[in-house]
């Protein structure tokens, strides 16, 4: 199956991004592109500019925060973190995004987890 | 302007947009570098892997300027977050430190308060008078007319001239003629005297109001012959008829004759009027009969409104074509006659807004001194805690924390300064009403507003950065000079801090000795204007006033029956050495006329030099106390057949006949032919002032008869005992004459010439308040700071005395900086006097604002307070013991 790439994932970019962030801690761009292709076992490649606009946005909202450090190769990269505010609206998109997808599996009549 | 980063981080201005920019440039190259490395480790070659990474990356580009916006947004609200979380974080320090030293806090919120409430007191008092426009919708087009000789301004238009006027102009859209008078009302109630103005309709038309009940004059109700139709004030309404809403439609007795009250005006409305906005009580239709009017008797006010798209150029220009044609058709009255149009405003502010302005730079002076006092204290104060600082320094506080959280205490106490401040100038405004001369307050209610909050807190911050700023670099400087180092020795203030606290010293000296100069000029004007006192023991006589109400009419030599009986009858009292009457009192000075004095012939072309016209009865020299040098007063067969006998004062024979005998000499009015007055001289007087107190003498003519447009009466009664003790039998008297008359006012020539000094007397106890509190800040400035020099040197001070130095030796080497520091102020305040000597000219009377002895004698106050402010502390030093000084290290 190829990857799939839409720019916005159905408006679930930002959940992804913050799930990720919740999970790996600071971690800079390209990382968050990584863990999210790894950890949808590559079914998920998120685009640069989608993902950096997003990274942009979410901070500006305050839901992440950025430091600039060294990265492992000794270059200066901008770290991203998860802020309590972050954390709270993860919590809240979260169960959100299940109850919808719910609903939307028992309409098309397709079990829950399962691919038809 | 461009600033260093370091000036960036401590103004907290943040980033800039091309900071932003770079940052959002390096995040993306850092991913796309990555992707590079990721690629040519999985063994791609190096243009392989760049093209692949350009292929996946290729909305890179696109995103590059949108992230940018996001980022720089971002970037400005956190900026905006920091900088309100370090203001109000400042704050709370500001305030810890106030908790912590309250008396030094509580000191300095006084002295600032005391400079910011005096500024903003006098602030609220500009604002509502020359900052708010006049009342009126568009008053801007509002403008008077006047038709002095040429090269003069302000006279006032005649009737026919009017009429002539308004029949040529189409510059105004409404315009109308008006005059003041005094009425009696009687009827209901008892008798009163009321101030009214004469207007036509056009002037109500041109100051653009309505009634607030019933209606205002129609234009033909204000011609002749007019309507009996009057309007009342709202307040008048009130007072007076109860507010009874059925008013309107019925007769009211003015002046003995019935009127029908017709409107009544917004509580509001103002007349425009020399320096003031009148509320008159009564307002009657103006009229004028050319049939008995006269070109050459100037008394009319002339009101306008431009009409659309007319500038007061173009008016100016049509009026003055009209003016040329009057003075060849008239050369007697309108050669050389101009006209001047002036805009409303300027006729109400007068020179109000100039003296508001200096009033205003006074308390500005007194403000800046009280920055110098506190700013001098910090200094001092923070010499004293170099320890302190030096210790936070080492401790990882960097130069610029110290430099803001100085400043931030500075600030903190001068907002509380401005919160004490705008109380004062709150609690003031009333105090102001009854300090200011009310010709300064121009018929205005002062207030405290919100552009008068806005400027008192920006006064507050300047003011903190003004005292706050200098204090803040030594405090910060002193970060970085490696104090701990030095131990105590280095406790001693550099050479520098010594400079810079000497200055806070020399700038109070400065600002103080103009204060106190100024003080002492207007001190001396005051004694200028109320010294001489030109009439005889005026404590001993009785001024009392009433309205003769006659209609205008052409006739002038007219006797005053009632006046002649009132004082027959007075004269009679006992306790009274002489009466007489006139409608002029001195200092109050209204009509003049042009005349020619024997020797002299008419010709249009030369102008003829005004003389004040004062009706008088018999007996009023005497009774006034006005000294008669020659001749005889005036008496009843002075009015007779043949010329009118006169009495002229010193200034009109030394100017028409100088060094001759006046008695006898001839004068008659300036006219071609058929002049209205011809006179002989019988009585020679002193000089009285007419125009007021701070007028010279005119040239004056004393007549015997009572013109029917002088309605004034006050008569003078020179008594034996206290003459205040004579008004019951005088208002017993003057009832038992007339029933339905009323005295407007009574009072002694003392009051007189007290009344007529109370605006100057009040704006120099101003003057004097603002120069002691200058004085007072200076020595209290220079106390500290001299304090805290000897503090600083009691070491070196017991050094000298173990080292066998006499006590006068150490009292001089104290003083001796004191004196010099004050010397230096004084001297940049004696400059700065010469500086603006132009502008204090225009405040002072019979004293020049460069006179040396009035300088020399606020120099020698000014050492005076600087001998104390340092005496004090260099006894403390010569007492210092050597060993216990030592002992302290």
């Amino acid at each position: 199956v190829s990857p799939k790439t839409a720019s916005n994932l159905y408006g679930n970019l930002d959940l992804l991004i913050l799930r990720t962030l919740e999970v790996e801690g600071p971690i800079h761009g390209l990382g968050v592109m990584d863990a999210i292709q790894a950890s949808s076992v590559g079914s998920i490649a998120v685009e640069a500019g989608a993902l950096y606009r997003a990274l942009h946005r979410l901070e500006a909202r305050g839901l992440l925060s950025a430091q600039w450090r060294t990265s492992d190769k000794n270059r200066r990269a901008k770290f991203y973190t998860l802020t309590n505010t972050g954390e709270t609206q993860l919590g809240r998109d979260r169960e959100a995004w299940t109850r919808h997808t719910m609903a939307v599996c028992r309409v098309l009549g397709v079990e829950w987890g399962v691919a038809p | 302007m461009t600033l260093t980063p370091n000036w960036r981080r401590l103004l907290r201005l943040g980033y800039t947009r091309g900071q932003v920019e770079k940052e959002v440039e390096d995040e993306l190259q850092f991913h796309q570098d990555s992707l590079v490395d990721r690629y040519l480790r999985e063994g791609m070659s190096e243009d392989e892997a760049r093209a692949r990474v350009k292929s996946e990356c290729g909305d890179l580009g696109t995103a590059r300027s949108e992230l940018a916006a996001i980022a720089w947004k971002n970037r400005r609200r956190a900026c905006r977050r920091e900088w309100l979380d370090g203001f109000l974080q400042d704050l709370k320090v500001g305030f810890r430190q106030i908790r912590r030293r309250p008396g030094f806090a509580v000191v300095v919120v006084l002295i600032l308060g005391l400079g910011i409430g005096a500024n903003s007191a006098m602030f609220s008092v500009l604002r509502s008078v020359v900052l708010t426009p006049l009342p009126y919708p568009e008053p801007d087009r509002l403008m008077t007319v006047w038709t002095p000789w040429e090269g003069y301004r302000f006279n006032p238009v005649s009737a026919l001239d009017w009429a002539d006027l308004r029949e040529g102009s189409s510059s105004f859209q409404a315009w109308g003629i008006y005059e003041p008078q005094s009425l009696n009302i009687s009827g209901d109630g008892a008798p009163e005297q009321v101030e009214g103005f004469r207007v036509s309709a056009g002037v109500l038309q041109a100051l653009a109001i309505d009634a607030a009940r019933g209606r205002l004059f129609l234009p033909e109700e204000t011609e002749a012959p007019i309507a009996h139709v009057a309007v009342i004030s709202h307040g008048f309404w009130q007072r007076r008829f109860g507010s009874d809403p059925d008013l309107l439609g019925r007769d009211i007795v003015i002046n003995q004759e019935p009127w029908t009250v017709i409107g009544i005006l917004p509580p509001e409305f103002r007349l425009p009027d020399w320096g003031t906005l009148v509320q008159p009580d009564i307002i009657l239709p103006s009229f004028i009969d050319p049939a008995t009017a006269d070109r050459g008797s100037y008394y009319l006010g002339v009101l306008g409104r431009l009409a659309d798209g007319r500038s007061r150029e173009q008016a100016l220009e049509e009026l003055n074509s009209i003016a040329a044609r009057l003075a060849e058709a008239y050369p007697e009255t309108n050669a050389h006659r101009i006209v001047q149009v002036v805009p409303a405003r300027e006729i109400v502010l007068g020179s109000t807004s100039g003296r508001l302005w200096i009033l205003l730079g006074v308390t500005g002076l007194v403000l800046l001194l009280a920055c110098a006092n506190v700013g001098g204290l910090l200094v001092a104060r923070n010499l004293g805690r170099r320890v302190e600082v030096a210790i936070r320094a080492s401790l990882g506080a960097g130069r610029g924390r110290l430099f803001r959280q100085l400043l931030s205490e500075v600030l903190t106490l001068a907002l509380l300064a401005g919160g004490v401040g705008l109380l004062l100038a709150w609690l003031g405004t009333d105090l102001l009403e009854l300090l200011l001369p009310t010709d300064l307050q121009a018929g205005r209610e002062l207030r405290v507003d919100g552009l008068v909050v806005f400027v008192t807190f920006t006064s507050a911050l300047l003011t903190s950065v003004l005292a706050g700023v200098f204090p803040a670099f030594v405090s910060s400087a002193m970060a970085s000079a490696g104090v701990l180092r030095e131990g105590a020795r280095a406790l001693t203030p550099g050479k520098r801090q010594r400079r810079l606290l000497g200055s806070m010293v020399v700038i109070q000296f400065a600002l103080a000795f103009v204060l106190v100069d100024v003080g002492v000029l207007m001190l001396q004007s005051l004694r200028e204007v109320t010294s001489n006192q030109e009439l005889d023991e005026p404590g001993q006589v009785l001024v009392a006033g009433y309205i003769e109400t006659r209609e205008r009419s052409d006739e002038v030599f007219l006797r005053d029956p009632f006046l002649e009986e009132l004082l027959q009858r007075v004269r009679g009292l006992p306790g009274v050495r002489e009466a007489g009457a006139t409608t002029t009192l001195p200092f109050r000075g209204l009509w003049s006329s042009d005349l020619l004095p024997e020797g002299r012939e008419y010709d249009p072309d030369v102008e003829v030099p005004s003389t004040q016209m004062i009706p008088v009865s018999p007996g009023y020299f005497e009774a006034m106390g006005i000294e008669l040098s020659r001749g005889r007063d005036l008496n009843q067969s002075d009015l007779g057949e043949g010329l009118v006998g006169v009495v002229v004062n010193d200034a009109y024979a030394a100017r028409s006949w100088p060094g001759e005998n006046p008695l006898g000499k001839r004068i008659r009015a300036n006219a071609p032919t058929d002049p209205w007055l011809e006179a002989v001289v019988v009585g020679l007087v002193e000089d009285v002032r007419q125009r007021g107190l701070e007028s010279a003498a005119d040239a004056a003519l004393y007549l015997p008869f009572f013109p029917s447009f002088q309605q004034n009466r006050w008569v003078a009664i020179r008594t034996v005992g206290d003459p205040l003790a004579l008004v019951p039998s005088f208002r017993e008297t003057f009832t038992l004459l007339d029933p339905h008359r009323p005295i407007t006012q009574v009072f002694t020539g003392q009051d007189l010439y007290a009344s007529m000094a109370r605006g100057r007397s009040a704006t120099t106890r101003l003057f004097g308040l603002f120069a002691l509190l200058s004085v007072f800040l200076a020595a209290a400035g220079t106390f500290g700071v001299m304090s805290f020099f000897v503090g600083q040197k009691l070491r070196e001070m017991g050094i000298r005395v173990a080292l066998g130095a006499g006590r006068r030796e150490v009292v001089w080497s104290v003083l001796r900086v004191g004196l010099a520091l004050a010397a230096v102020g004084t001297g940049i305040g004696f400059l700065g006097v010469w500086g603006v000597a132009g502008v204090l000219q225009s405040l002072l009377y019979g004293v020049g604002a460069t006179n040396l002895l009035f300088m020399a004698l606020a120099g020698a106050a000014m050492g005076l307070v600087a001998f104390t402010a340092t005496g004090l502390p260099a006894l403390r030093a010569s007492r210092a013991d050597p060993v216990e000084v030592m002992r302290a290290d």
